[in-house]
């Protein structure tokens, strides 16, 4: 493995949608020039409203959509030009979990055929399948009995991610791209698939490239987090340094937003929302400069570079 | 002083399929009173059925739902009404002017081809009569100014508008007939952190503005520490513990109560959360006595055979749970 110990490498990856007609374009450049690191058994938060572009980028790892430019590096190797053992070899490797897990199963299919399809797919386990299976149910704290011949109206929202969890680790992948994991889970319930990445990341050493909104989860389970705003990564860097003392303007409104359960500590301090959001996009500096109470007529004009303090990335001309 | 209250309110969903009766118990014999100008939340898990009983608190009771026992009183003019009682028409009227609801994923209800002032003269339409149409478009720029949204947000399409603006668009038109009660179901949920404190502030300024009651009915448990004066948590189609929201962050007393409040992760703080154990309850077949005694540490064996009864243990305090009360409820 090249660049000691880096999983994943994703370099100035942009993607840019085309809208409209002849007639009428409008290009939407969804993930502009966004780079990050994901070391071993490292659990990556890409955090960001809706529309800032992180299911994009997991998207663009996971080979949906083509990137516009830029470079994916997994494990050495560029994911943009694959031959085909390679790329078997990388979806053997890379999982992923989407948000609703009822939508990722067919209401018509028995839950437990996804597993056996997968075994079959990748060619693991000819002879002991069975075995496979309850291991991998028994490390989401699930068992084939109670999973078999079942179909996916029969679940709850929580067991399905877990099924859907415990088909991903299968593979016996070393990254798993989840995206939204827990947004459609109950509050009740929520913890328990949160922890199991944990334990995952501990127990197995695989990384975790985690999407969400919802900060307080990312909190609690990331090493690392990037905050994702119209396309950019605007912020980037340990968990606990981003959150707790926010640098960039837009990190500051978001970690202030967050509506914590605590009734003592209310906002006292009203904010501002961006009505139309095409209009951010198409911004040419920076694309908070709207919203921003720091604001210089400088951040209108020019592309802003990133700049480091202590150990993390901040993209903002306040740091200069 | 009340403005609402709900007595030993039932509806199920009754549901026919292939001759085969299923019935699900939704609203279970829930009795509230929401006072006037406070913000009341609802908080519970997916399919405890907060959704429902909000519902029937609006009247709106079709099939296959249907109202089993019980009543739901609004006062108003200084007297309560039941408002079962009241015929179709009387309670369209009320509709809008006295009580408004805010169902949930509203931001997805208007019509995509009419700009937002179109669709709101489509809603507000029966309220009022088309000589008042051009004074009531200069007094909605001005309500709009006021809770400090645009107004030029009336006249874009709703593609045009990002979730957040509107969200807050549709709760602003819901609100602007100035209803005494407001109800709002899951305003937030589709929302990111931004929008949502967005929308939360709106809801907020609303009350402060015109004075009204609001019901929130959310799982989010932030947004019930930032909004909600008193809080009801749902579970399995009743209300399980009542109090002021300092209260049950505080001391919560019903253990269903307890594992929700311990397991909210925060910014700040690392240590292991967990979660409730086992799964929510079918509503189609729930459990025997107190519905939440299959998943919980503390159960006797009184509370798989009786229901506990919702009781008054500490000063405004209410909890049906037999650790603090042994009356069994009827």
């Amino acid at each position: 493995m090249t660049d000691n110990n880096y999983i994943l490498k994703v370099e100035n990856l942009t993607k840019i949608f085309t809208l409209g007609n002849i007639f009428s374009r409008i290009k939407i450049v969804a993930v502009n020039n966004v780079s990050f690191e994901i070391r071993e058994g490292e659990v990556f938060t890409l955090a960001g409203e809706s529309g800032s572009g992180k299911t994009t980028v997991a998207r663009i790892i996971l080979g949906f959509h083509e990137p516009t430019s830029g470079k994916i590096i997994y494990k050495g190797k560029d994911l943009t030009n694959l031959n085909k053992e390679d790329r078997n070899f990388f979806r053997r490797e890379v999982q992923a979990i989407f948000q609703n897990p009822f939508e990722s199963f067919n209401p018509l299919r028995k839950v437990s055929s996804y597993l056996y399809e997968t075994l079959e797919n990748f060619n693991i386990a000819r002879d002991n399948k069975d075995e496979v299976v309850e291991k991998a149910l028994r490390s989401v704290g699930l068992s084939r009995e109670e999973v078999i011949d079942k179909y996916p109206t029969e679940f709850s929202g929580g067991q399905l991610q877990r099924i859907s969890i415990a088909r991903a680790l299968i593979t016996k992948p070393s990254l798993l791209i989840a995206d939204e994991p827990v947004s459609m889970i109950d509050a009740s319930l929520r913890m328990s698939i949160v922890n199991l990445f944990k334990e995952l990341k501990e127990k197995s050493n695989v990384s975790v490239i985690y999407i969400t909104h919802d900060l307080a989860t990312a909190y609690y389970i990331s090493d690392k987090i990037a905050i994702m705003f119209r396309g950019e990564i605007v912020e980037s860097g340990e968990v606990e340094k981003v959150l707790m003392e926010p640098k960039h303007p837009y990190t500051m409104v978001l970690s202030e937003s967050i509506p914590e359960p605590d009734p003592k500590r209310r906002w006292k301090k009203q904010i501002s929302l961006s009505a139309f959001e095409e209009e951010e996009f198409l911004l040419k500096g920076c694309k908070f400069a709207k919203r921003c109470s720091f604001v210089m007529e400088e951040c209108k004009k020019q592309e802003i570079p990133y700049f480091e303090i202590n150990g993390r990335k901040v993209k903002c001309l306040l740091y200069k | 002083m009340p403005i609402l209250k709900s007595e030993n309110l039932k509806s199920f969903y009754i549901l026919d399929i292939y001759g085969k009766k299923h019935v699900i118990q939704a609203v279970n014999g829930v009795s509230l009173e929401v006072e006037e100008s406070e913000i009341y939340g609802i908080a519970g898990e997916s399919g405890c059925g907060k959704s429902t009983l909000v519902r029937v608190l609006y009247g709106m009771i079709e099939p296959p739902l249907s109202l089993i026992d019980g009543n739901v009183f609004y006062k108003r003019n200084g007297e309560f009404i039941s408002i079962f009682t009241l015929p179709e028409e009387e309670l369209r009227k009320l509709r809008w002017e006295f009580i408004s609801y805010i169902p949930q994923g509203s931001m997805n209800i208007l019509n995509p081809v009419i700009k937002i002032i179109d669709s709101f003269w489509d809603f507000i339409g029966a309220h009022i009569s088309k000589d008042e149409k051009e004074k009531m478009e200069h007094s909605l720029f001005e309500f709009f100014k006021m809770l400090g949204l645009p107004s030029k947000t009336l006249y874009a399409y709703p593609h045009q508008l990002s979730g957040g603006m509107r969200q807050r668009v549709i709760v602003a038109l819901a609100t602007f007939l100035n209803p005494k009660i407001i109800i709002a179901d899951e305003p937030t949920t589709a929302l990111d952190v931004v929008a949502q404190r967005g929308v939360i502030q709106l809801l907020k300024s609303i009350q402060s503005f015109l004075n009204n009651t609001i019901i929130l009915v959310t799982h989010d448990m932030g947004v019930h520490a930032t909004i909600s004066d008193r809080i009801g948590i749902m579970y399995a189609g009743n209300i399980i513990e009542e109090a002021k929201t300092e209260e049950i962050y505080e001391d919560p007393l019903h253990p269903y109560t307890q594992y929700l409040i311990k397991s909210l992760p925060k910014i700040g703080d690392k240590s292991y959360k967990v979660s409730v154990p086992g799964t929510p309850p079918s509503l189609a077949n729930p459990p025997s006595g107190c519905k939440f005694h299959p998943r919980c540490n503390y159960a006797m064996e009184e509370c798989k055979l009786y229901v506990p009864k919702f009781v008054e243990v500490k000063p405004k305090h209410k909890v049906a749970c037999f650790l603090y009360s042994k009356e069994v409820d009827s």
